[in-house]
């Protein structure tokens, strides 16, 4: 909830003028907003009735959101990526879904609570369908592959609330199974040799990627992967700190991703290009924007005191605490040690699009004209912002007696630490760069 | 632009060292995991602003750390396995400025005390897990030695950015000369690195024709999978209709069958 209000209010605010820009007119607004509001409708769904109405309404508007491109443009991409996701992302989760509601009985799906129905799932058929038709909506191995065509084509606002906010519904579904009675070792098995494939497999692919906006969704594949092999080790050891770790990563990388995700669409605008090897000059023309992407990636990367530095801490506390118990953790300690280590090698070829040393002025110059498209970097800034944002409302919650997060009580003294170094050095620097405005001023008098 | 970027590197590298000592004074194992996080970054930051290649090797020096580092856990009572921890550290530390020192030799200082921050991390955690007191010997050290050789001149570097600011704080005697040690004892080690390191560059003047000829191969893997990923896809689409299409037969069938027999 917390996540969604975070990313879409910024997504919001960008969308109306990114559409303006790119269409010439508001209609993206529109959708883009019934998409956001539904998926926050599946979120806080009391019963199994809601989420599934919900989870289907938000599926059919993340098809238009795909093929937007096709409606207003007539782009046969579009189109062909927006069936491709309606394949392999809507039938098979619909499917799951549909199972779960026929096992469920229309009576108590209405009447009880989703978290308490008596729901048996150890039918190891049964199972595999409803944890395969989650895997397809978050994108994991084996119907991964919607995922890049659909989140590179779709507008950038709508690629940013789809690989931020809507491959998560699949990671919820997996938290949801938790609460049933389901097959521990099956389903264990099952999310964690697909989500490994798809941890090193999408970090892997996302390193190779020459378009910025196949990059960002291959690194989505790769996280959301890593997010079930956490909720997996849940399963297998019920320890709440494995759910707090997966809760805590979803939000870093949800914040993160839309951040990206609304940089690509700047470029996009700016550039009229999303290949690496032909950008590398966007520093130059908006270093503000420039400034937003690395501090995002170092969020991502586990800069104190950002929403990512807490899920990171979380994410390796949780797996290094059971090390001794299975081999099973260390399989996933190192899994999660090659996605961070992979992410500096990903993340490093994309700010290639914002700094490369080989571009000549010349090109530049060209591209500085864009006045109302350059406007949009202040809101991208202001997505890169809302980790930190996120993090003081964490700590409040946790201060106001939230019982939950434990671990985040005892990290709040380096949170401290870091945020206070931040602030310091921040106002000292403005303090330097004020005093040596005036000194410029004075002399200019 | 740069003035902020070095702000970055100056927070992060004044995170890493506070929030360790933080941990290693009051023993907080959190707030260690706190430092070392935050020495990850610095080295993810640096290469950020460089390139590729150097980006490759921090990756892979971030893999061992982060192994390293988390599998500790499971070794708190077996100091040998402590003490060959603490070697692999400093060699990948060793390898890891070699490469950048040959490429960015202005920098050599600014990485020098990049390497002796994360050094000085992992061997906070090595105290606070063990409780050793020759590793404390070590952490102190190591503390004094960052701050009188490299942290301080630093410091005073990046702040002079901003205005004209000098200090001079020097060490005088013996005990200068104690804590020179295990500095010197890093130099001569990442020096003969270096050395080794630049030449195999020399030797092999082919070197980076075959470093971009397997970046080529990956990007050749990498489509030849994506081909693939479409093919099966088209196949699923094909399988589907057939699917499909047999469904609606049976029905067809069984309606059929139905109203004959009726």
């Amino acid at each position: 909830m917390l996540t969604c209000i975070a990313t879409g209010v910024t997504v919001a605010a960008y969308t109306s003028k990114y559409s303006i820009l790119k269409y010439g007119s508001a209609s993206l607004v529109l959708l883009s907003d019934l998409f956001l509001i539904s998926m926050i409708l599946v979120f806080i769904s009391q019963y199994l009735i809601e989420l599934v109405t919900f989870w289907l309404l938000t599926e059919l508007i993340g098809f238009f959101l795909i093929a937007y491109d096709y409606v207003v443009k007539g782009d046969t991409a579009a189109l062909y990526a927006a069936v491709k996701y309606l394949l392999f992302s809507m039938i098979p989760t619909d499917i799951a879904l549909f199972i779960i509601l026929a096992l469920t009985g229309f009576e108590e799906a209405f009447a009880i609570p989703i978290k308490e129905l008596t729901l048996n799932l150890s039918n190891p058929v049964v199972l595999a369908i409803a944890i395969v038709g989650f895997f397809s909506k978050a994108a994991i191995f084996p119907l991964h592959f919607w995922l890049p065509d659909a989140h590179s084509i779709a507008p950038a606002p709508a690629s940013a609330l789809l690989s931020g906010l809507m491959v998560k519904m699949g990671i919820y579904g997996f938290y949801l199974l938790s609460f049933y009675s389901i097959d521990k070792s099956l389903a264990v098995s099952l999310m964690l040799f697909s989500s490994f494939l798809t941890v090193v497999y999408g970090a892997l692919q996302a390193s190779l990627q020459h378009d910025i906006k196949r990059l960002l969704a291959y690194s989505t594949t790769s996280n959301t992967a890593l997010i079930t092999s956490t909720l997996a080790l849940y399963i297998l050891s019920t320890d709440r700190v494995f759910v707090e770790a997966a809760i805590l990563y979803t939000v870093a990388h949800a914040l993160y991703k839309a951040t990206m995700f609304l940089d690509s669409g700047f470029i996009e605008l700016i550039a009229h290009e999303r290949d690496i090897r032909k950008l590398g000059f966007i520093s130059r023309i908006s270093p503000i924007e420039t400034m937003a992407v690395i501090t995002t990636v170092l969020t991502i990367l586990g800069m104190p005191p950002s929403t990512g530095f807490i899920a990171k801490v979380f994410l390796f506390t949780a797996i290094s605490k059971y090390l001794d118990k299975s081999w099973i953790y260390l399989a996933t300690l190192t899994t999660a040690s090659i996605k961070v280590a992979l992410s500096i090698v990903y993340n490093v070829v994309y700010l290639r699009s914002h700094y490369s040393e080989n571009i000549k002025l010349d090109d530049v110059e060209a591209f500085r004209s864009g006045g109302e498209t350059l406007s949009l970097q202040y809101y991208v800034f202001t997505s890169s912002l809302s980790t930190y944002v996120v993090v003081v409302a964490l700590l409040l919650i946790k201060h106001m007696g939230y019982p939950g997060l434990e671990l985040l009580k005892k990290m709040s003294t380096p949170l401290l630490i870091s945020a206070a170094l931040l602030t310091v050095l921040s106002v000292t620097i403005y303090v330097m760069i004020r005093s040596s405005n005036r000194g410029l001023h004075k002399n200019e008098v | 632009m740069r003035s902020i970027m070095k702000f970055i590197q100056l927070f992060l590298l004044l995170s890493t060292i506070t929030i360790t000592t933080y941990g290693a004074i009051f023993h907080d194992i959190v707030a260690i995991e706190g430092g070392f996080k935050a020495a990850i970054v610095l080295l993810a930051y640096n290469a950020v602003t460089q390139s590729i290649r150097v980006a490759t090797v921090t990756a892979l020096s971030v893999l061992v750390l982060l192994i390293l580092f988390y599998s500790t856990h499971l070794y708190l009572d077996i100091i040998e396995h402590m003490a060959a921890y603490s070697v692999m550290c400093l060699l990948i530390f060793a390898l890891y400025n070699p490469w950048k020192q040959n490429r960015y030799r202005r920098r050599i200082k600014a990485i020098n005390f990049e390497a002796v921050a994360l050094l000085y991390v992992v061997i906070s955690s090595a105290w606070v897990t063990i409780e050793e007191r020759v590793i404390w010997v070590i952490t102190l050290a190591t503390v004094v030695a960052v701050f009188h050789k490299v942290l301080l001149p630093r410091t005073i570097k990046i702040l002079g950015i901003f205005g004209p600011l000098s200090l001079s704080i020097k060490f005088e005697g013996l005990f200068k000369e104690a804590l020179n040690i295990p500095v010197r004892v890093y130099s001569s080690a990442s020096l003969k690195f270096s050395r080794a390191i630049k030449c195999f560059c020399d030797m092999s003047k082919e070197f980076l024709e075959i470093e971009n000829d397997i970046v080529k191969r990956f990007h050749m893997i990498s489509l030849a999978i994506e081909r693939f990923q479409y093919i099966v896809e088209n196949t699923f689409v094909l399988l589907l209709f057939l699917a499909s299409m047999f469904v609606l037969i049976a029905i067809l069938a069984y309606t059929f069958t139905l109203i004959i027999v009726e």
